[in-house]
C-alpha cells in the first residue's frame, strides 16, 4: 500500500544576517492510511518547520533545502500554487493551537464549515454571490450539522449559526475538528491542537480524534510536545531534537523502552504523579544554539551516554526491530 | 503558624468592561467567592484547578494587586486589606510573585542589572555598587553567570527568563512567593530544572510559596499541602500525600482521573465531562453539581460548606466541601 | 554586545541600519536632515549674526528693492525676486525656519500632553478612562484645521499661538495612539510585578510602560510633523498664522497667488520647498514604522 505522506531527507534552512539556520536537517518518515503519527520535540527541535514544509509553506527567509515530501506518491514541492490549494484544502487539513484566530470573527461557524464544504464539493462561487449568501446550498448544510453533531457540539442546529465567540474553548476546537473532517481528507495535520486546553477538555478532544480518526480512516500528522498526549494518541512516533530525528517506531516500544538516551531523558524529565519518590531527572546543558551546532551527535553534549565517537558525526539512521534510532548504542542492534 | 490567611475572600468582575455596563453593573463574574485560604510558614501550598477557576485571582487578591471585594487577608497576623499603596510598601518586599509567560515578566528596555538593581535599591536592601553586587550575587544563586546584568531579557531562553524573575523575586528579600503557573510554558527538559531550583531556593532561604498551577503531576512532587479549586471556590484541600492517595471530593476524582502520564495505552475512561458552567451566572447549591456524577437532591439546594468532614470507610477526616460525606460535628 | 543583538534592543540602531539599506527612506533622510540644518541656519544667521551670512551670499531676505520686482530667475537671484523685490531663494531658506518650529514645537507639545494622557487613561480605566477618551472625541469631532483656524482666533496671530493651535488639535492623535499600546502593554506581567515589588504609580508609569510604548509614538510624530507643516503654510496662507514680514512659506504662495500667470517662480519654489520637506518626513516616517514593526520584519527590503 502507498504511504499518504513519504518524507525524505528533508532540510529546511533559513537564511538569517548571522549565518544559515538549518532548522531541519535531513528528516525521514511516512505516514500509511489511517494511522497517527506524533511529531515530538521541545521548542526549537525543528517539528513546526516539518510540518510547513511538508505543506509547502515554509514562507521567506526559509527555504527548501533538500529532500521531497510525497503526498499520496506526488512530489508537493512541483505542484503549482492553485494545485497546492486544492490539496490543503481538500486532502490535507489541518487543525491549529489557537481555533479562535483560525476562524473568522465576523461570520457564523456553521456559514464558513458550510462554505469550506461548498467550495470543495462545486468550486468556488463569485465573492457577490457569497456576500448576497446566494451560494447557499442546504445539502451542504446539513452536512455541517452532522459534522457539528458528529463531533459532539450539542444541539448543532442551533449552534450551526452561532459566532466564534459564542463557543467556548473546547466547543470551538471541537468546530475547528470538525472543519478539519469535514471534506474527507487524507491526511490531517494537526499542530498542537491541544495545548492550553484544560486536561479534561484536552481528554474530551482526544477522544474524539480517536474515534472519528478510527470511523473516516484518516491518517494524522499529530505535532506535539507532549508525549503523554501522544502515547494515548498515536500509533507511531517521531521523535526530533535540534533538526534531526533521534527515534521513530511504535508508541508504545518507543515509550516503554526508548533506545534513544535523548527519548529516555525527555522521558524521565516528565514529573509523574504516580511516582512522587522518583527525583525528577534534569537534563544537563542546554539545546544546542541553531546557528552553531555540533558537527557530532547533536545530543552528545548532554549525553549521559556519551562515546568518543558521537563527538564526530551525527549518527545514521540504525535499524532496531520496527524502529530506527539514530545512535550509535543502536548499532549492535542492527544485525 | 499561618503566615497567609483568608477569611471570606470574595472578587466580583463586573462582566462588561464598557461604559453603561459599568454603571449598571448587574451582572458580575464571581472569580473569587467565599476562599478561605491558610498557608503555613514554610510550606508549599499548591492550588489547583482549571482554567477559569479563580485561582489566579485569588493568587493576585493575596498580594493585592486587585482589591477584593469583600473579606480579609492577614500576612503574618496583621490585616492587610484596606492598606493603602504606601502602607503596604513595607508588605511589598514581603510578598513577591512569579508569572507564567517568561517573555513577558521582564522589561524588555531594561538590562536585567536595571531590574534587579531597581528592586534592590527601592526596598533598602542595598545601595549603589552594593546593589549590583547583590544582583550579580542573586544571578549566580538562580544559576546564571554574574556579567549577565549587562543584557536584555531577550537575549536569554525561556528558561533563562524564569530564572531572572526568580532572582527579581528572592532580590527583595520575601518570605512568601506566588507562583503562577511559573513552569506551564517551558519544555520539559527546562521545566524540570527551573523546579528543581524553586525546591532549592525555597530551602535556602526559608521561603513559603504558593504555587498555582493546573498540572497535578507537578503538584505531586512541589506541594506540601493542596487546595483544589471549582468555579470560584475551594473544594477541598489536604496534604499531598492524603489527597493523591485518597481524593474525597467527586471534583478532585475526576480530576485526578483525567492526568495523563506519558504511558502508552489506550485513554481511560472517566475524566469530567462537559464544561464549567459560566462563572457570571454559577449553579445553585454547589457548582459541581452539573457535572458530577453522585449529585443528590441536596446539592441542587445548599451549597456545602467547605468544613472537616468524615468518610465511613476511613478513620481519616479532611477539609472539603461535599454533602457525600458529614461533616465533624465538633 | 554583537550586531544582532544591538539590533533586537536598540531603537536607534534599528531605525538607521533600516535607513542605510533603504534608498527611499535615504531620500528622506537626506530632506529631513537639510531642513534642520537650513532651519538652524536660519535661526542663527538671523538672530544672532543679523543676517550677515545670507546677505553675503546671497541678499537679504527682507530687503525690498522696487526696481527689481518679479524678476525672473538670474544669477544672482537664482529663484527670482517676489513683487517687492526680495530674493526669493534666500525667504525660502529661512521659510524653512518657521515650518521647522512650528512644526518641531506643535509635535512636541501635542505628544507631551497626549503621551500622559493616553497613558494615564490606559492605566487607571474605568471613569478616568471614559473622561478623558470622551473628551479627545470631542476633539476629534472638528477637522485639526478647522479646531485650529478657531483657537487661533482666539488667541490670536505669531508663533506661540500657531505652535498652540496646532499643538492642541493633534492631542488626540498622540493620545490615542498612546493609549492603545498602554493598553496591550499594561497587561504584560513586567508590570504586574512592578506593582508587586511596590513602585508608586507615577514610576510604573514613566519607566515600566512608556518606554514600551515608544515606537508607535515616534511614529506618529513624524507623521504629524509632515500635517504640521502643511497646517502652518495653510493657515499662514489664509493669514491666519505668522505675521509678515516674517518670512514663511504660506505667506509667500498667498503673495504669489495674483502673479500665478505672469511670474510662475513666485509660486513654484515655495510650493516646491512644502512638497518636498512634507515628502521628506513621509518617507522618513514609513521607513520608521517599517524598521519598528515587528510584523514587516526588519531583515526585509524595500528597494
Amino acid at each position: 500500500m502507498m504511504s499518504v505522506l513519504q518524507v525524505d531527507g528533508l532540510h529546511t534552512y533559513f537564511d538569517t544576517e548571522n549565518g544559515i539556520v538549518r532548522a531541519v536537517e535531513g528528516v525521514d518518515f511516512s505516514i500509511e492510511p489511517g494511522e497517527i503519527v506524533g511529531l515530538v520535540g521541545e521548542s526549537g527541535s525543528g517539528k513546526s518547520v516539518t510540518a510547513s514544509s511538508i505543506m509547502n509553506l515554509v514562507e521567506r527567509p526559509g527555504r527548501i533545502a533538500e529532500g521531497t515530501v510525497r503526498y499520496d506518491g506526488q512530489d508537493v514541492f512541483d505542484l503549482s500554487k492553485s494545485e497546492l490549494q486544492d490539496l490543503r484544502g481538500g486532502e490535507i487539513s489541518m487543525v491549529f493551537q489557537d481555533p479562535m484566530n483560525a476562524f473568522n470573527p465576523t461570520q457564523t461557524v456553521g456559514r464558513q464549515l458550510h462554505d469550506v464544504l461548498r467550495t470543495h464539493r462545486n468550486g468556488a462561487v463569485h465573492p457577490v454571490k457569497r456576500i448576497l449568501g446566494l451560494d447557499h446550498d442546504e445539502d451542504c448544510k446539513e452536512a455541517v450539522v452532522e459534522m457539528l453533531d458528529a463531533v459532539g457540539i450539542p444541539n448543532p442546529e442551533a449552534r450551526y449559526s452561532d459566532y466564534p465567540h459564542e463557543f467556548s474553548g473546547g466547543m470551538i476546537q471541537r468546530a475547528m475538528v470538525g472543519m478539519a473532517l469535514l471534506c474527507d481528507p487524507k491526511l490531517v495535520l494537526a499542530d498542537e491542537p491541544t495545548t492550553g486546553l484544560d486536561v479534561s477538555i484536552e481528554r474530551q478532544i482526544l477522544e474524539l480524534f480517536n474515534d472519528l480518526v478510527e470511523e473516516l480512516n484518516t491518517a494524522v500528522l499529530w505535532i506535539t510536545h507532549d508525549l503523554s498526549v501522544v502515547a494515548k494518541l498515536c500509533d507511531r512516533v517521531v521523535v526530533m531534537y535540534a533538526g534531526k530525528v533521534m527515534e521513530v517506531g511504535p508508541t508504545d516500544v518507543v515509550l516503554s523502552d526508548p533506545a534513544n538516551p535523548y527519548t529516555e531523558a525527555l522521558l524521565d524529565s516528565i514529573p509523574r504523579y504516580d511516582r512522587p519518590d522518583e527525583e525528577i531527572r534534569v537534563i544537563e546543558g542546554d539545546v544546542p544554539d541553531p546557528l552553531n551546532r555540533p558537527d557530532g551527535c547533536r545530543f552528545a553534549d548532554r549525553c549521559p551516554k556519551v562515546h568518543e565517537r558521537c563527538h564526530d558525526a551525527h549518527p545514521p539512521q540504525y535499524e532496531l526491530g520496527d524502529r530506527e534510532v539514530a545512535c550509535y548504542l543502536a548499532e549492535e542492534g542492527t544485525k | 503558624m499561618s503566615l497567609v490567611e483568608t477569611h471570606a475572600l470574595r472578587k466580583y468582575f463586573p462582566a462588561g468592561t464598557g461604559f453603561v455596563s459599568r454603571l449598571f453593573a448587574d451582572k458580575k463574574v464571581h472569580a473569587v467567592d467565599g476562599v478561605d485560604l491558610t498557608i503555613d510558614r514554610g510550606q508549599t501550598m499548591g492550588l489547583v484547578g482549571e482554567s477559569g477557576c479563580g485561582k489566579s485571582t485569588l493568587g493576585n487578591l493575596l498580594l493585592r494587586i486587585h482589591d477584593p471585594t469583600e473579606g480579609t487577608i492577614r500576612f503574618n497576623g496583621t490585616d492587610i486589606t484596606a492598606l493603602s499603596g504606601s502602607e503596604l510598601r513595607p508588605y511589598r518586599s514581603e510578598m513577591q510573585m512569579m508569572f507564567q509567560n517568561p517573555q513577558n515578566s521582564l522589561n524588555p528596555k531594561h538590562t536585567v542589572g536595571k531590574i534587579l538593581r531597581k528592586a534592590i535599591e527601592f526596598h533598602d536592601v542595598a545601595h549603589g555598587d552594593k546593589a549590583t553586587e547583590l544582583a550579580r550575587q542573586y544571578l549566580t544563586e538562580v544559576g546564571l553567570r554574574p556579567e549577565h546584568v549587562d543584557r536584555y531579557p531577550h537575549e536569554f531562553s525561556g528558561g533563562q527568563q524564569q530564572r531572572i524573575a526568580i532572582a527579581r523575586a528572592l532580590s527583595v528579600d520575601p518570605e512568601f512567593i506566588v507562583l503562577d503557573e511559573p513552569v506551564s510554558a517551558l519544555d520539559v527538559s527546562v521545566q524540570a530544572k527551573i523546579l528543581s531550583l524553586i525546591e532549592d531556593l525555597k530551602n535556602e532561604y526559608d521561603l513559603t510559596l504558593l504555587f498555582i498551577t493546573h498540572d497535578l503531576n507537578v503538584v505531586r512532587h512541589v506541594c506540601d499541602e493542596v487546595s483544589v479549586m471549582y468555579l470560584g471556590e475551594i473544594v477541598e484541600n489536604a496534604s499531598t500525600e492524603d489527597l493523591f492517595n485518597d481524593p474525597y471530593h467527586p471534583y478532585t476524582r475526576a480530576l485526578f482521573d483525567s492526568i495523563t502520564l506519558p504511558e502508552p495505552g489506550e485513554l481511560s475512561s472517566g475524566g469530567i465531562q462537559g464544561e464549567t458552567p459560566s462563572p457570571i451566572d454559577p449553579p445553585s447549591g454547589c457548582r459541581f453539581r452539573t457535572r458530577c456524577p453522585d449529585a443528590v437532591a441536596e446539592c441542587e439546594t445548599v451549597n456545602p460548606e467547605l468544613v472537616e468532614r468524615e468518610r465511613d470507610t476511613s478513620a481519616e477526616t479532611r477539609d472539603t466541601a461535599c454533602h457525600l460525606y458529614d461533616p465533624l460535628d465538633r | 554586545m554583537s550586531e544582532q543583538e544591538r539590533s533586537y534592543t536598540n531603537v536607534k540602531w534599528r531605525v538607521y541600519r533600516r535607513v542605510r539599506s533603504d534608498t527611499i527612506a535615504k531620500i528622506g533622510a537626506v530632506v529631513v536632515i537639510i531642513s534642520l540644518l537650513l532651519a538652524v541656519f536660519s535661526i542663527v544667521d538671523d538672530f544672532l549674526l543679523n543676517g550677515l551670512i545670507i546677505e553675503t551670499l546671497l541678499h537679504d531676505p527682507y530687503q525690498l528693492n522696487p526696481d527689481n520686482r518679479l524678476a525672473p530667475p538670474s544669477l544672482s537671484h537664482p529663484f527670482g525676486t517676489d513683487e517687492q523685490g526680495r530674493d526669493i531663494l534666500a525667504r525660502v531658506i529661512y521659510g524653512t525656519r518657521t515650518s521647522i518650529v512650528v512644526g518641531v514645537g506643535s509635535v512636541l507639545f501635542a505628544a507631551i500632553v497626549g503621551v500622559s494622557l493616553g497613558i494615564i487613561t490606559a492605566y487607571y480605566g474605568g471613569l478616568v478612562d471614559d473622561v478623558g477618551m470622551r473628551a479627545m472625541d470631542v476633539l476629534l469631532a472638528f477637522p485639526a484645521i478647522l479646531l485650529a483656524i478657531a483657537l487661533l482666533a482666539s488667541l490670536g496671530r505669531g508663533f506661540t499661538s500657531i505652535i498652540l493651535a496646532l499643538g492642541i488639535a493633534y492631542i488626540p492623535s498622540f493620545a490615542r495612539v498612546t493609549r492603545s499600546k498602554a493598553l496591550s502593554v499594561k497587561s504584560d506581567e513586567y508590570v504586574t510585578a512592578a506593582e508587586v515589588i511596590g513602585y508608586p504609580t507615577r514610576d510604573v508609569l514613566i519607566d515600566e510602560i512608556l518606554p514600551n510604548c515608544f515606537t508607535p509614538i515616534i511614529v506618529q510624530a513624524t507623521f504629524t510633523l509632515a500635517v504640521a507643516i502643511i497646517a502652518e503654510a495653510g493657515l499662514s496662507f489664509l493669514g491666519l498664522g505668522i505675521e509678515p514680514p516674517t518670512p514663511t512659506w504660506g505667506i509667500m504662495l498667498a503673495g504669489a497667488q495674483q502673479y500665478i500667470t505672469s511670474a510662475w517662480w513666485y509660486s513654484l519654489f515655495p510650493g516646491l520647498a512644502i512638497m518636498l520637506t512634507v515628502l521628506g518626513y513621509n518617507l522618513l516616517g514609513d521607513s520608521i514604522r517599517d524598521a519598528l514593526d515587528p510584523q514587516t520584519g526588519d531583515g526585509e527590503r524595500r528597494l
